[in-house]
């Protein structure tokens, strides 16, 4: 594995990115703020006027405030979908209720005998609210917009769950990559922001009066000249925009791979992967960093691109099983090889696609691709002995772990058990090493990074070709933990780029080096 | 000058708040309208400017109804001074004073010039106040700029709603003779709400006594003294009724009673009289009698007090 960078290296290496995070951050928080007060501000001042209507509306906006910020996000979502826009509704909507409310109780705290002086003077109801009211209720009204913004900085971290970018960005990527620097990153600025933008109204509250009577006028346009932040980097942007995951954000195996080697510059947002093949079918961002066997490749009729200069490492699955095990059945070896070579990456997203999209029973799902393979046999009298055959939680370990209980089942006399969602690879593979379980499907990209945890030297050696690193791990697992790799089963579930499969039909892409010819022809 | 034809008002349901009230200030008049307070004066006074809309009667400026105006139009033209003088503590004197002036159009210079004459009239140093804010001022002072921002517009008629009240003792008298000597309310209807009853003797020219919301007795000073409409206006003096009666009765008045004659302007009270005399250390027995003689062919009120 890679040593961590240093907080001032990486703050150096992603100068840019933080600039453009920064701007986005300041344009989120500030667009909410200046709607929010273009609505908030007459909804006060109207409430002062129709006192029947205050409970009403304090109250709605009193309901909203109590939404936690991260299920308001998740509202949005089916309601506008994912990008700039739902991100903005929901920071507006959190910016509402101080603004609101301060403006209500700042008019309303105007001595009586200066509104009736007003009146009595003989100022019009206009005359009375521009002239009078809301000057005098400016430091209240001020006070609120100051919390609503301090709270629009901070709920704006979230902004990148939903693809609206902002220095959540950095945070999300730090959290998935368990890089605290990176984390740090994110959280200083946005501290920072916070801060800055606190001191700043409570420096404008504290101005003498009649300056805050041109506050009045003066602020509309600050606002929407900091609104107009969040533009800024789309305006210097590319022709497309990816949206790829944090982690993805921060692996050298991912978006610093391919700047480094593929030299690919392409306007990104963090998206969630929850959420991300969706995006791309909605045309929200044009390329994602899916995982190429996953169901929703198929659901949403995406294309992978080809990565023709390999910096996604190979994750080609293979069974990996204690030779204890195999010692003592060796009839088990050939149960399991039937599957070799069998399952390439479209039969696998199709797999996948029946069990995530179509909510087929993984079990079902297995026995019918067996079925039509014609490798159905029927079980054994299963008396000599029992299999445990563990799998991951996600993704392809539960449908490869049915289909090699029936195959274990079908082609011996033992009696195979299935243990699944064992949580991740480091679980799995303790149970394994400790005998819980007895094999399990792995990948080789996992064995070498993740498990064996090899050089620098010893990766860059090996990555780009797949062979080298099947060896590799097999090897090396057959030395330390006495573990056997099997031969793979054919598919490799790796990170992939894809676009929608009529958009890369159109541009004529089909690899990344040409989705990077492609970016800097336009 | 301003009339009002049986005014009535009541909020809420049931009691009301003011009765039949009719009455007519002319140019260089000061009304003072005196009672305690739930009397109904300030109720009174607030639908002159329309601030309270009657529930019936009329109230005529100048012969015209005032419900056919709008009440900003009308408001504008009526100079208001409220009790805790409602300055507007984000504008500067200057820009308090000049308030109407500029809400009725008048041009910069114009508004300026005014606002200086009035703060010079008050006794407030414009070089030093005119760019202050309220906030940076005394309550007397307080109260002489919401006087100038009464009079800024040079309307003809004035309201004022305990318009000293809130002011210590001393600083009550300077500005109240500051107001009595003012030379632009000699040709103004001035309407001034008071509980003080010294302070409506002192500027009434005619006092209106009001209790719950009625009228009970409109007239001069003298008269209220000397030749009270029924019991309750009597009584209602009673604890300062000497004083009262001493001040409200001028020196010429009680002449024909005087042995011996006393060399002073017929034109002030006996009580400035008596002052004058104990400061020079006259004899003032002989004014005394004179008084208590006047009273004794005037009027039934020693019979009843």
């Amino acid at each position: 594995m890679e040593e961590q960078q240093s907080f001032p290296e990486l703050v150096q290496q992603q100068a840019g990115k933080l600039l453009e995070q920064t701007l986005q951050h300041i344009g989120l928080t500030f667009i909410s703020l200046l709607i929010a007060v273009v609505i908030g501000v007459p909804l006060g001042i109207l409430i002062t006027r129709k006192q029947g209507l205050s409970r009403v509306v304090l109250g709605i906006a009193g309901v909203l405030q109590t939404i936690p910020s991260i299920a308001l996000l998740g509202f949005m979502i089916p309601l506008l979908g994912i990008g700039v826009v739902p991100a903005i509704a929901a920071l507006f909507l959190y910016a509402l209720l101080p603004i609101i409310r301060n403006t209500y109780t700042g008019i309303l705290q105007v001595d009586p005998a200066v509104t009736d002086a007003a009146t009595g003077m003989g100022m019009n109801k206009r005359q009375l609210l521009f002239k009078v009211q809301l000057p005098l209720a400016m430091p209240v009204l001020l006070a609120g917009i100051r919390t609503a913004t301090v709270i629009n900085v901070g709920v704006a971290t979230l902004a990148a769950y939903i693809a609206a970018g902002g220095l959540g960005e950095f945070i999300f990527g730090g959290i998935a990559l368990n890089n605290t620097n990176m984390i740090l990153a994110g959280a200083i600025p946005a501290a920072l922001l916070a801060i800055l933008s606190d001191w700043l109204i409570g420096r404008l509250q504290k101005l003498r009066m009649r300056k805050t009577k041109k506050l009045l006028y003066i602020l509309p346009f600050l606002l929407l000249i900091l609104s107009s932040f969040y533009l800024l980097p789309a305006a210097y942007g590319t022709k497309l925009l990816a949206g790829f995951t944090a982690e993805f954000m921060g692996r050298q195996d991912g978006n610093l791979g391919l700047k480094k080697v593929y030299g690919l510059s392409i306007r990104t947002v963090v998206i969630s992967d929850m959420v991300m093949y969706k995006a791309a079918y909605e045309k929200k961002v044009d390329v994602i960093s899916g995982s190429s066997t996953d169901g929703r490749v198929r659901a949403f009729d995406l294309q992978v691109l080809a990565d023709d200069r390999h910096i996604f490492p190979p994750y080609y699955a293979a069974p990996i099983v204690r030779q204890a095990t195999l010692d003592k059945y060796p009839e088990l070896e050939t149960a399991l090889n039937k599957l070799s070579g069998i399952i390439n990456d479209s039969i696998m997203t199709e797999l996948n696609y029946s069990v995530d999209h179509l909510k087929q029973d993984p079990a079902v799902v297995a026995r019918n691709f067996l079925e039509a393979k014609g490798l159905l046999q029927q079980e054994g009298k299963g008396d000599k002995g029992t299999v445990v055959i563990g799998a991951k939680i996600f993704g392809d370990g539960y449908i490869l772990a049915n289909i090699y209980k029936l195959l274990v089942n079908g082609y011996t006399d033992l009696k195979a058990v299935t243990k699944t969602g064992l949580g991740g690879t480091q679980i799995c593979f303790e149970a394994l090493i400790n005998g819980q379980i007895d094999l399990y499907p792995e990948y080789t990209g996992t064995g070498l990074l993740a498990i064996l945890h090899a050089e620098k030297t010893v990766v860059d050696s090996l990555i780009t070709d797949k062979q080298k690193v099947y060896d590799h791990v097999a090897r090396e697992f057959k030395q330390r933990y006495n573990i056997k790799w099997l031969p793979p089963i054919g598919f490799n579930n790796t990170y992939a780029l894809m676009m929608r499969r009529k958009q890369a039909s159109d541009l004529h892409i089909t690899s990344i080096s040409e989705l990077k010819e492609y970016l800097e022809r336009h | 000058m301003i009339r009002l034809e049986h005014v009535n008002k009541s909020f809420q349901q049931g009691k009301p708040a003011v009765s039949d009230i009719s009455f007519e200030v002319s140019k260089g008049e000061t009304l003072v309208l005196l009672g305690t307070s739930g009397s109904g004066k300030t109720t009174t006074l607030r639908m002159i400017n329309r601030l309270v809309i009657p529930d019936s009667g009329l109230i005529f400026i100048n012969g015209q109804p005032t419900d056919q105006l709008s009440p900003e139009i009308l408001r504008r033209n009526t100079g208001y001074v409220l009790q805790h003088n409602g300055l507007f503590p984000h504008y500067t004197v200057a820009e308090n004073i000049g308030i109407v002036p500029s809400l009725l159009g008048w041009d910069k210079q114009k508004i300026l010039q005014r606002t200086t004459y009035l703060m010079e009239q008050l006794h407030l140093n414009p070089s030093r106040y005119l760019h202050s804010y309220p906030q940076e001022l005394s309550g007397g002072q307080q109260q002489r700029v919401g006087l100038a921002r009464a009079l800024a517009a040079d309307p003809p008629l004035l309201l004022m709603d305990e318009p000293f009240g809130a002011l210590d003792p001393i600083t009550r008298a300077s500005v109240k003779k500051e107001f009595r000597l003012l030379e632009d309310l000699k040709n103004k209807a001035v309407i001034l709400v008071t509980h003080d009853v010294q302070e409506a003797f002192e500027l009434g020219t005619r006092i209106c006594l009001m209790d719950q919301g009625v009228i009970q007795q409109l007239g001069t000073p003298e008269e209220l003294l000397f030749t009270p409409a029924n019991s309750f206006v009597s009584r209602f003096f009673d604890n300062q009724r000497l004083l009262l009666e001493l001040k409200a009765l001028k020196l010429e008045a009680v002449k024909p009673w005087l042995e011996i004659p006393v060399s002073m302007d017929g034109g002030i009270s006996c009580w400035e009289a008596l002052e004058k005399m104990t400061a020079t250390q006259t004899d003032s027995s002989s004014l005394m009698r004179a008084f208590t003689l006047y009273k004794q062919t005037h009027g039934r009120t020693t019979e009843l007090s």
